[in-house]
């Protein structure tokens, strides 16, 4: 008996009972595109979070001040000098983020800007789409000059063609003119959002006072030198540092390095104000979050699988009972034990595969959907359809095993005797 | 050497009280070629003792040669290997598998001799050439009467040639035109060299067969050759 006799003998049997087949799967296939989906959002969730964090160039070092360090312990302009002095640092630079307001071409706005020295180019990978950033003069002298966002600049001027004219920022309630100079098409709603200090503005009375905020104007994001925002009345302390080593390969321990020089210069060792986090860190972190998150809902989904199994596993064995006689038949005609195990087994088999398969395009589906509403990529790996197909075929191998033990060991004559 | 020896079979059903002797010592030799009735009315054990001919039922106690080869301790898969090769059944029911058509019915215990597709076309076709369905090839058993169905039944039990013909109440559930056919189809096969075992409570039948063991309560009273 050849197993393409076995797989027609199964597939038959599964057509004639269509309808019964067709709920047996249902069980796999929503297990099965429950996991897929899952894992596919979650792969594709963690590209989107790691590819927004990646703005960050690698082998730059973010260093955070605890939010609750007093004002002494935050990072200074003098801080950041020590530190660019050191030859195993490439760059560093101070980064702050501002919500005030800002008046582009008459047209008001809420104006994220962040501000840093003329590293922050280096540091966040920002490239130019048009025009220059600033120079080291330029941010020393706290000189009122910008750089706006392509999106900005689309939305506020319509195109890119704003070199030359003039922001009026406001912030704290004081207002300066800033003069455009470049015009950036690196995405910065990525670190602004994922930084620390955004979180920090978020909470601040800023957030309330403005009634741009809660009106839904348009958001325009600027970059300007840090002097510029401290002579907005900034406190010339920053709770937020980028670095960047001068060897790619230190960027851990040189995370270290700047903590210890800043506790060392604020002269509190042993608090836990400064951390540091570099890239692979952050990826790490992701990772960790995205995974657990995954295994959670995949292993509920697992259960999903595991009642659809059983489903299959009572159909099976309705199956039979129901073809008591067939098997007498089949036993008293010459089919070994194994025979007619394999034939159930394969009938259980295919039922779960093509509910895996069908619950692999579901699945894929569904996670196109979701990922479509979120706005995030789908990656699906060939990984996950292995999981989902060889998940399915155990289930359909495991559930399927007692019923055709079942359906085998049973004396031709007891067989034959059942109507 | 015979085709089946029986020696001192039992068949005991509840053993202790109550138990029930539906073998109770039965000895019988069947030669190759016979045509041999087993009598007897419902009850009687000649049902069981057809299965255990069969090899469909395993004895309580007692030795079953066949072929000279001792088939009482095999196990189950070695029964199944010899029922396949040596055995051909028709049964009252007929027993045929509903979602198979004639042609795969009778290709089924080719199927499980291993044999390829080829091979099993030309024996099933022949086979049902033998008892006049070439043409319902194709059919279904419910698209076929009971006397049609019977006849595939049979060209079933031949088309593996095996040596012994088990039947078991074959005309039970068929009008007498049909039966008649299928006693006609019967003879050929005992004409043509088979052994052929027929249980049967009808005297009728039993007339037509050469030799007719009659059985009662478990066990043989009368054992005769027709004239």
């Amino acid at each position: 008996m050849s197993i393409w006799e076995n797989i027609k003998i199964a597939v038959y049997s599964i057509r004639t009972n269509m309808m019964r087949s067709l709920l047996t799967m249902l069980g796999i296939i929503i297990g099965v595109a429950a996991v897929i989906a899952i894992i596919t959002v979650g792969n594709g969730g963690r590209d989107f979070i790691i590819d927004m964090m990646s703005d960050m160039s690698s082998g730059a070092v973010t260093v955070n001040v605890a939010t609750d360090a007093a004002q002494s312990e935050k990072i200074t302009s003098e801080d950041i000098e020590a530190l660019k002095n050191l030859d195993a640092i490439k760059y560093a630079t101070p980064m702050d983020y501002k919500i005030g307001s800002a008046i582009i071409d008459d047209e008001p706005s809420m104006c994220i800007a962040i501000s840093g020295n003329e590293d922050l180019a280096k540091v966040m990978n920002i490239t130019m789409r048009r025009g220059r950033f600033f120079t080291a003069e330029e941010s020393e002298n706290g000189a009122n000059v910008c750089i706006i966002t392509e999106l900005t600049a689309y939305m506020v001027f319509g195109d890119l063609d704003c070199i030359g004219e003039y922001i009026n920022y406001t912030l704290n309630e004081k207002s300066v003119r800033l003069r455009i100079i470049g015009i950036t098409n690196t995405d910065l709603t990525a670190s602004s959002s994922s930084s620390a200090s955004m979180s920090n503005m978020m909470s601040s009375d800023m957030m309330k006072n403005n009634p741009m905020m809660s009106s839904g104007v348009a958001m325009s994001m600027v970059i300007t030198p840090i002097t510029v925002t401290d002579a907005l009345g900034g406190t010339n302390t920053y709770i937020s540092l980028y670095v960047m080593a001068a060897d790619q390969e230190q960027a851990d321990t040189i995370g270290n390095v700047v903590k210890n020089i800043l506790y060392a210069r604020h002269g509190n060792f042993g608090s836990d104000t400064y951390s540091a986090m570099n890239m692979e860190n952050l990826t790490e972190m992701v990772d960790k979050i995205v995974n657990v998150f995954t295994t959670f809902v995949a292993g509920i989904s697992a259960i999903a699988l595991v009642v659809g199994g059983i489903g299959v596993m009572n159909i099976m064995l309705v199956s039979v009972t129901e073809r008591t006689r067939e098997i007498g038949i089949r036993k008293a005609l010459g089919a070994k034990t194994s025979t007619i195990m394999f034939q159930f087994l394969t009938e259980s088999i295919i039922l779960c595969v093509i509910g895996g398969i069908v619950g692999l395009i579901l699945g894929v589906g569904m996670a196109a959907v979701v990922a479509d509403v979120a706005g995030i990529a789908i990656r699906v790996e060939v990984s996950t359809i292995a999981i989902a197909v060889g998940f399915a075929s155990a289930v359909g191998i495991f559930f399927g095993i007692y019923p055709a033990r079942k359906a085998a060991k049973m004396l031709p004559i007891e067989a034959l005797r059942r109507d | 050497m015979s085709l089946i020896d029986v020696r001192d079979v039992y068949k005991i059903y509840n053993p202790g009280e109550n138990e029930v002797r539906a073998l109770d010592g039965v000895s019988l030799k069947i030669e190759k070629g016979e045509f041999v009735a087993i009598i007897g009315q419902s009850g009687s054990g000649k049902s069981t003792l057809m299965n255990m001919l069969g090899l469909l039922d395993v004895s309580t106690s007692g030795e079953y040669y066949m072929d000279g080869i001792n088939v009482s301790h095999m196990t189950d898969d070695e029964l199944s290997q010899i029922r396949n090769e040596k055995i051909g059944f028709i049964f009252q029911g007929f027993n045929l598998i509903s979602s198979l058509t004639a042609k795969g019915n009778v290709e089924l215990p080719l199927v499980y001799r291993g044999m390829k597709k080829a091979k099993r076309e030309e024996l099933s076709k022949k086979a049902l050439e033998m008892v006049g369905l070439e043409k319902r090839m194709y059919h279904r058993p419910a698209q076929m009467s009971g006397g049609q169905q019977q006849r595939v039944a049979i060209a079933r039990a031949i088309a593996a040639k095996p040596p012994i013909i088990l039947a078991d109440e074959p005309t039970g559930n068929l009008d007498s035109h049909s039966g008649k056919d299928v006693m006609r189809i019967i003879h050929q096969l005992h004409e043509e060299g088979r052994t052929v075992i027929l249980i049967t409570h009808d005297n009728d039948i039993a007339a037509e067969a050469q030799r007719v063991i009659r059985i009662q309560d478990g066990k043989i009273v009368d054992d005769y050759f027709n004239k």
